[in-house]
């Protein structure tokens, strides 16, 4: 009997097990399909949840989408964090289509290697990676197809740009709906879509540009083009020193019938140093011919430097290259940026160099917004400080005196406006333009001026890897998201302004840079004395000395005279000593913060769990003796 | 209900009556902060974030959950004090839950006292505090699927050490499952739906996931049903080992 009631025990206790095994697995599986999208986002900027902005997208899809996944299976078993990331991307695109109300489809493709979806997925243009050792590709990209035949294609899902992938899903679908793009007249100074030139070498076109590229049609203007074209609908101008007054005239004419225009105009261009052009270019007195009537300068002949928003970078001193604070290359944080406008609402950082400083002028009666400006710790510097090779940028860190007033970097300027031309047309002006010359504007100019042309370069905005013949850019600032909206809001397309730039930036210590600025200003000033100090003296010794040498026979050097040359030695050596301390110093409080801190958290709260126990066993130990 | 917390405040109560508990939690603390400094480079890193820190919580667990779990149900058959347990007026459900929720509030008890971290990150800059709340919802779950686990493990044998052993395997197993050496033995007779379950049930996917700062409702039932699971697993062993 109990033989058999325990067998009987053990049977359904097996049976029961069995059944629970299965039931676990299989309520994952089911949550895997029927709860894939269900979360709580508790980032800070809710990185994991569908945006607004692509909601609107969604919704404003008016004909059906093909959209064809492609996703090797032997890619995911290569590298596991790609497979999480294949479930994060078929999560998102099983959202888009539920959120499309039926108007996108999506169609899972798994190219294994000679397939007909492997010809597929070349055909469309998707990376293939090596995945085993054998080097067979596999595919993870994103072929999405609209009624019309137009295409528009994620080669690959890479890791670096987990950030941004709803602005990729939905700028997808966004070049989908909208397969007409504006087209954006660029004239340009500086080399943005690269250089042909063989006595300059050829340069490649600039990956801001690329940018665009997706949502734009770019249109190279000449930089003397005395009307712009019909078909124009956007002006870009990038750095427009020395242009004609007729090209003025045919910019300003542009600008007063209503079209739009984004200008980067620079005080002192580095890009320009960089690409070496003969001469140097600064003076920008021409564009400021127009831009006084809209309602700013720009100051001439000078840049902003704020301490605060140094860029900490490395630079030749002496000879040796060194780690310090630039003051007139800025690093701008949110709290720079109007978060009230469009184009700047969700920056996290926007570098530019040697930026210019826009004032108002009392004139006309527009509105001038800031777009970016700099913090309260600012100074003006003259353009000549820095237009050097090799700037000082030690003395300009430590000669940094606050003016305590905040300058405006970029602004966008609206309202009526009246030609700079008053009555008068340039003579050599195209006649169709003074025909229909234009005293005032016709509606409501919407204007953007950054004074800075510099951080369209990449090399303030992202790293380039080389990818066979593509340049790939993954970005570590916002500057290329700050051109994009710009031209977004002059062009009216305001959907996907939303999506940009929601990536996190770095979040670095705060504390430790305070610190380590501190330090720096301290150390550098002490620096800089010793070295001069040691240098005057060494000077004072080797003056001394030659003339000991120099003396054949007779005149030899006074007693008195070598014990100086003893005591000059001697404090040369006790200088340097106290350099190597000042060196020293610089490091010792932030090392002194990293032992503080790990005792802290090591140490500190078992210490004090272990007194707390002595005590309680303290405790105890009294009340039972009170008991007893 | 009433039962269950009654036997869970006894059990933790039992866990303070020796120093054994501090002693638990003075080396995890140190462990877990050691980790994070050294190891991970917190501060060297530069960056404001708890990611060098919650990064070895997977493997500090494999080391010290077990260390919690062995003595559940083990020691309790081995010095037959269960006998006692057992003729108390609860069900085994009961009892099962109420140590298990014993040992999970210690864990999160120890998970807790490690906020100085919290605070020391959120002095040097200016973190994301929501990622860091998913990180430590996450670990707490973690320790809870842990535990569970070896709660049901202690309760197959009577020796602590073999409990011990036993239960960092199994975690062990499950942590890894998202990689070849676990895969590769399922890949050979089954059916590739259950490849692919298996390779979800990676402590490691799931973690990793939720410290990203996003607790999806996958992640959620995952860690639940495991729970759930094992409790149950755990009632049935020990109702097995009552009859007995």
């Amino acid at each position: 009997m109990n033989v058999i009631s325990r067998i009987d025990n053990h049977v359904r206790a097996y049976l029961g097990l069995l059944l629970a095994a299965v039931a676990f697995i299989s309520i994952n599986i089911f949550s895997g399909e029927a709860l894939n999208g269900v979360r709580v986002d508790l980032t800070e900027r809710s990185l994991f949840t569908i945006s607004n902005s692509t909601k609107k997208v969604l919704t404003s899809i008016d004909e059906p989408i093909l959209m064809r996944f492609f996703f090797s299976k032997s890619v995911g078993e290569s590298n596991p964090d790609l497979a999480t990331h294949f479930e994060r991307v078929h999560g998102l695109l099983k959202q888009y289509v539920a959120l499309s109300d039926g108007k996108i489809r999506l169609e899972l493709h798994q190219p294994s290697p000679y397939s007909t979806d492997e010809d597929k997925a070349l055909a469309y243009g998707l990376s293939g990676v090596a995945t085993t050792a054998a080097g067979e590709p596999g595919y993870f990209g994103l072929a999405a197809l609209n009624s019309t035949d137009d295409q528009a294609v994620i080669p690959f899902f890479s890791l670096e740009r987990e950030s941004f992938l709803e602005y990729d899903l939905t700028k997808v679908v966004h070049t989908l709906v909208n397969p007409v793009k504006k087209i954006v007249g660029v004239i340009s100074t500086l080399p943005v879509h690269g250089r042909h030139a063989p006595p300059y070498g050829t340069t490649p076109r600039w990956p801001i540009m690329g940018q665009l590229d997706t949502l734009f049609d770019i249109h190279a203007l000449n930089a003397e083009i005395r009307v712009i074209p019909d078909d124009v609908d956007l002006l870009l101008l990038i750095q427009p020193t020395r242009l004609t007054r007729e090209t003025l005239y045919a910019v300003e004419q542009f600008v007063l019938r209503g079209g739009r225009v984004l200008i980067f105009a620079d005080p002192f261009s580095e890009a320009q140093s960089i690409t070496a052009r003969s001469g140097r270019e600064h003076g920008n007195d021409n564009i400021n011919l127009l831009l006084s009537r809209w309602g700013v300068v720009m100051t001439p002949d000078k840049v902003a430097a704020d301490i605060d928003a140094a860029r900490r970078i490395n630079m030749p001193v002496n000879g040796r290259l060194q780690v310090l604070d630039y003051v007139v290359w800025l690093s701008l944080r949110p709290k720079h940026f109007n978060r009230k406008d469009l184009v700047t609402a969700e920056m996290s950082r926007i570098n530019v160099a040697t930026p210019g400083i826009l004032e108002l002028t009392r004139l006309p009666k527009t509105t001038v917004t800031p777009l970016m400006t700099t913090g309260e710790r600012t100074m003006k510097i003259p353009v000549s400080k820095v237009a050097v090779a090799n700037p000082d940028a030690i003395a300009l860190f430590r000669d940094f005196k606050s003016e305590n007033k905040p300058h405006m970097i970029a602004a966008r300027i609206t309202g009526n406006v009246r030609s700079a031309f008053a009555d008068t047309p340039p003579p050599g002006a195209a006649p169709q333009l003074k025909k229909n010359h234009l005293v005032r504007s016709e509606k409501p100019i919407d204007v953007i001026v950054v004074a800075d042309a510099d951080m369209l370069h990449e090399k303030f905005w992202a790293d380039i890897r080389v990818e066979g013949d593509q340049r790939v850019p993954t970005p570590f600032a916002n500057n290329a998201d700050f051109l994009v909206n710009a031209l977004d809001t002059l062009a009216g397309g305001e959907e996907l302004l939303g999506l940009r730039a929601r990536r996190e930036s770095s979040r670095p210590f705060e504390l430790v840079n305070e610190i380590r600025r501190k330090a720096e200003r301290r150390y550098r000033s002490k620096e800089r004395d010793l070295i001069d100090r040691i240098n005057q003296t060494q000077d004072e010794v080797d003056a001394l000395v030659a003339r000991e040498g120099a003396s054949v026979g007779g005149d030899v050097l006074s007693t008195k005279e070598r014990t100086r040359i003893d005591s000059l030695r001697r404090e040369i050596v006790s200088m340097r000593r106290e350099l190597r301390g000042v060196q020293h110093a610089l490091r010792e409080d932030i090392e002194q913060l990293d032992a503080t801190l790990k005792f802290l958290n090591i140490g500190a709260m078992p210490i004090l769990l272990a007194l707390l126990s002595l005590v309680g066993i303290l405790v105890l130990r009294v009340r039972r003796k009170a008991v007893a | 209900m009433r039962n269950i917390r009654i036997i869970a405040k006894r059990e933790l109560k039992s866990y303070f009556a020796t120093p054994v508990a501090f002693v638990f939690i003075v080396i995890f603390l140190a462990l877990t902060g050691a980790f994070a400094f050294y190891m991970g480079g917190f501060f060297t890193r530069g960056q404001a974030d708890l990611e060098p820190f919650f990064a070895y919580h997977p493997w500090l667990y494999l080391l010290f959950i077990p260390a919690i779990s062995m003595r559940l149900w083990a020691e309790e058959r081995k010095s037959g004090t269960i006998e006692n347990l057992m003729t108390l007026p609860i069900s085994t459900s009961e009892a099962v839950i109420g140590k298990f929720l014993a040992a999970w509030l210690f864990s999160g008890i120890s998970l807790a006292l490690t906020f100085p971290i919290w605070i020391t990150v959120n002095v040097l800059g200016e973190p994301d505090n929501g990622v860091i709340l998913a990180s430590y919802a996450g670990s707490l779950l973690m320790a809870g699927a842990f535990l569970s686990i070896g709660s049901c493990l202690s309760a197959l044998t009577k020796n602590q050490v073999i409990a011990f052993i036993s239960a960092a395997t199994v975690c062990f197993l499950f942590t890894m499952s998202g990689l070849d050496l676990v895969l590769n033995f399922f890949r050979l007779w089954a059916p590739d739906i259950l490849v692919d379950t298996v390779a979800s049930f990676s402590f490691l996917t799931h973690f990793n996931a939720v410290t990203k700062g996003v607790i999806e409702a996958n992640d959620l039932v995952f860690f639940m049903s495991l729970i759930v699971f094992w409790l149950f697993a755990n009632i049935v062993v020990v109702e097995l080992r009552k009859a007995r």
